[in-house]
């Protein structure tokens, strides 16, 4: 009896170590694909490509020099009753590749075996590639035209101050032309920088001096782009923290906006220079049939500089009573007096809305509204409001080149205590744009 | 010219110093020969070199405890190459061996030492380990191996690993990188200073210190102000000094963070030591790198699209070097220094090794 119960129990005890050993078998088998799918990440994040890992699934990408995404799935198969496989399915511009790779079921638990053998596989996936290398996530915008400025509401131009502008927009934008996708974007994988120079009014002294200058710079701190396709239609909603720069000193010689007569003839005081330490900006992209509908708007905040009208037409006698927040010391360093300068230093909120309608009825429109406030640091009764409203017209003469129009009002309204003033012009612009 | 060496290496470190022993055996080979093309590539730095001169006409062989270099020329696509192969056999047994095709140019010697660098770490560790998993180690730890392409058995499944191909660019080394972007930093900074003291009756108007250790107390005492200066020198000459430190550091290899830091040390280095007589401005030490950065990597930008979209000319070269000079000095530089090196490590069947050994002496005669 006792011989039976012991074969019993002998029995009972060897099932139950199959049963433990197949579940733990079971175990490693699904661990496995998981392990090393994280493994992978690991490496590709140190190669310098971003990863989104869902279990025995992997989807990698990366920005520089273009666009790269990479999926990849690693799966367990059976072999026989020795060996199995690791199979490895990858996918990368529209190319998929299928690989397995056989071990012996003993070194099922020796990780970094099995690594040392697929890592390799593995890591040569994420090979430059010759057809993604040629593409160019760059998009590049040159304009260059001639305008007229008026210091007063009247469009057509009267005064003989004329300006040949050159602008350069370069936007480094990879998910431009991605597929149906969700991606985030992190430091630096959007940026979008804009100079813009004129160059001496009726070119005279041409390379003598570059008289009015603007650039606005910004890049994508964290911000996601998603992108839903259905046939030709595509929609794209990009989003995310910001940051930037943007400067601008315009060409403008009327009294108003001029220090004083004596001092300088011939010297812009409109001005403004700010770091957007962080600001907001959404992009929603509407295309169909080449056709492009984008609206934006963007607000942010930062720390610059920027001039007054309440800082205008100051003699010398009225230098004494000016507000200590117009610090700069430039002409006494010039000889030109213990005179200050038209700037203080200021907190700037920039809210932006722009609509761009690209080829309709063969044509780029434009419409944009900037407003800037600015806030002085030192003084919480000095401010300014800045108004710019621009259209811009063009008609595509070729697949890529618009000629066309443009016009610019602006309105500055400052505020120092009692001191109020305001002043407005406009512009009107014969431009040229070509996307290289 | 072909030239057989066989290094015996021993495990034992010689006392007092952290370098390994290798013991050479030059065959066919003089002191002379040894002077002008051995002794400027091998890493005396981290390996004691003795010589041993004989002539056989033994045929190269891996054994354990050797290491082989075999050096000849390649030529590759019309272009020739230096060509620095060694066999060797893992712990398990498995032969493999390394060819490297080094292309010719300015710091060719430093290429050939990187060859033999790695080749001679790959044997040591592959003693301890099977030569595939000393591969994969050596694929984790550093970015010198790109473009990598394993060579295996045809099939979906892969049942033999012959090998890799790949390319490998020299990468500097942590200290290299802090000493060159420090001594840029200091260079551009010396410009500033030049220039400053050039304008020095712009500038005065500003001092309020002497070159004195008290005055240099007295002006961390009074920390930072927003300065009086001229719009433009706020912003414009500012942005540029701290757009070179940003893109000084960048191209060498410091991450967008990385940059920013150098930037603003390149800035209190200029507000502290350039600029001593002045008080240190606040205004300067947020836009000098804030601007600097965000217009530096807008440049860098703008030149890895040109560089992408343009031929290769003076043109493109011009527009590089206005945009991002330091970026352009430090590419040429380290592409002179890690030129066009290509690598095979090949694991080797024995019984193959054997027939072409024999094919080699008694077909070839070699």
């Amino acid at each position: 009896m006792k011989i039976i119960k012991l074969f019993i129990i002998l029995i009972a005890t060897f099932f139950y170590a199959g049963f433990l050993n197949h579940l733990n078998a079971s175990e490693g088998t699904s661990a496995l694909p998981v392990q090393l799918a994280s493994d992978f990440q690991k490496i590709l994040e140190f190669k310098g490509w971003h990863a989104d890992n869902s279990g025995e699934s992997l989807n990698a990408w990366k920005f520089n020099p273009s666009y790269h995404l990479l999926k990849v799935s690693i799966n367990y198969e059976e072999r026989d009753k020795d060996s199995f496989l690791i199979v490895i399915n990858s996918e990368r511009g529209g190319t998929e590749t299928r690989k397995a790779f056989p071990f012996n079921k003993r070194d099922i638990s020796r990780i970094d075996n099995i690594e040392s053998i697929l890592n390799p596989y593995l890591i040569s996936l994420t090979n430059s590639n010759a057809e993604e290398e040629k593409k160019s996530d760059f998009y590049p915008t040159v304009k260059g035209g001639y305008y007229r400025t008026n210091d007063n509401h009247e469009i057509l131009p009267e005064k003989s101050e004329g300006m040949f502008f050159i602008g350069w927009d370069l936007v480094y934008d990879p998910l431009r032309d991605a597929d149906e996708s969700t991606v985030p974007l992190y430091l630096g994988d959007y940026m979008d920088a804009f100079f813009k120079l004129s160059i001496d009014r009726e070119g005279k002294k041409f390379f003598g001096k570059l008289d009015e200058f603007e650039f606005d710079i910004n890049f994508v701190l964290y911000g996601k782009n998603i992108k839903k396709v259905s046939g030709e239609e595509s929609q794209r909603n990009l989003y995310g923290v910001f940051t930037g720069i943007e400067y601008y000193r315009p060409y403008v010689t009327s009294k108003e906006v001029l220090w004083s007569d004596d001092v300088y003839t011939d010297h812009f005081h409109i001005q403004y220079c700010f770091w957007k330490v962080a600001e907001f900006v959404q992009t929603l992209t509407f295309t169909n049939g080449g056709k492009e509908l984008s609206f934006k708007y963007e607000f942010g905040i930062g720390p610059g500089q920027n001039s007054s009208l309440t800082a205008t037409n100051v003699t010398e006698d009225m230098e004494d009573d000016l507000n200590p927040i117009f610090v700069s010391n430039w002409y006494g360093k010039n000889d030109l007096g213990d005179r200050d300068h038209n700037y203080y230093w200021s907190m700037t909120v920039p809210v932006k809305l722009e609509v761009t309608a690209d080829k309709y009825l063969n044509s780029k429109f434009d419409f944009k509204y900037h407003f800037y406030y600015f806030q002085s640091l030192f003084d919480k009764n000095a401010q300014d409001f800045l108004n710019r409203f621009i259209f811009n017209y063009g008609f595509y003469i070729t697949e890529d080149i618009t000629a066309g129009f443009g016009y610019e009002f602006w309105h500055i309204k400052s505020i120092e205590n009692e001191n109020n003033k305001s002043h407005y012009w406009n512009r009107f612009n014969i431009q040229m744009e070509m996307k290289l | 010219m072909s030239i057989f060496i066989f290094i015996n290496y021993i495990n034992a470190y010689s006392a007092g110093q952290d370098k390994k022993e290798i013991k050479i055996n030059f065959i066919n080979f003089t002191e002379k020969d040894y002077i002008e093309y051995f002794s400027p590539i091998l890493p005396t730095e981290n390996y004691i070199f003795s010589r041993y001169y004989s002539y056989s006409d033994d045929l190269y062989k891996p054994a354990k405890g050797t290491i082989g270099f075999y050096i000849g020329k390649n030529v590759i696509d019309g272009k020739e190459f230096y060509r620095i192969s060694s066999n060797a056999v893992d712990r398990n047994g498995t032969a493999f061996k390394f060819e490297w095709d080094i292309s010719d140019g300015f710091f060719l010697n430093n290429r050939k030492e990187e060859a033999i660098e790695f080749t001679t770490n790959s044997i040591f560790e592959s003693e301890k380990s099977d030569i595939n998993t000393v591969f994969a180690g050596k694929l984790l730890q550093t970015k010198a191996i790109a473009e990598l392409n394993p060579l295996y058995s045809d099939g979906e499944v892969v049942k033999e690993i012959k090998g890799y191909e790949f390319k490998y660019n020299i990468q500097r080394s942590s200290t290299y990188r802090a000493v060159r972007t420090s001594s840029e930093i200091l260079f551009s900074c010396a410009i500033g200073i030049t220039n400053y003291y050039m304008t020095r009756a712009e500038n005065e108007v500003d001092w309020k210190y002497k070159y004195t250790w008290s005055d240099g107390k007295q002006k961390v005492k009074d920390g930072w102000y927003w300065d009086p200066n001229n719009f433009n020198t706020n912003t414009i000459y500012h942005l540029y000094a701290g757009m070179t430190y940003y893109q000084i550091a960048r191209s060498n290899y410091y991450s967008v963070p990385e940059s920013f830091a150098w930037t603003f040390g390149g800035s209190l280095i200029w507000e502290y030591i350039g600029e001593w007589r002045e008080q240190v401005s606040l205004n300067d030490m947020i836009f000098t790198p804030m601007l600097g950065a965000i217009t530096g990597e807008a440049f860098i930008q703008t030149t890895k699209f040109i560089e992408k979209e343009m031929n290769p000319g003076i043109l493109r070269e011009t527009i590089t070097f206005v945009l991002n000079p330091f970026g352009w000095f430090n590419k040429m530089l380290d592409s002179s220094n890690s030129g066009d090196i290509r690598v095979r490590l090949v694991f080797i069947n024995p019984l193959q090794t054997a027939i072409e050994n024999k094919l080699e002496k008694e077909v070839l005669k070699r």
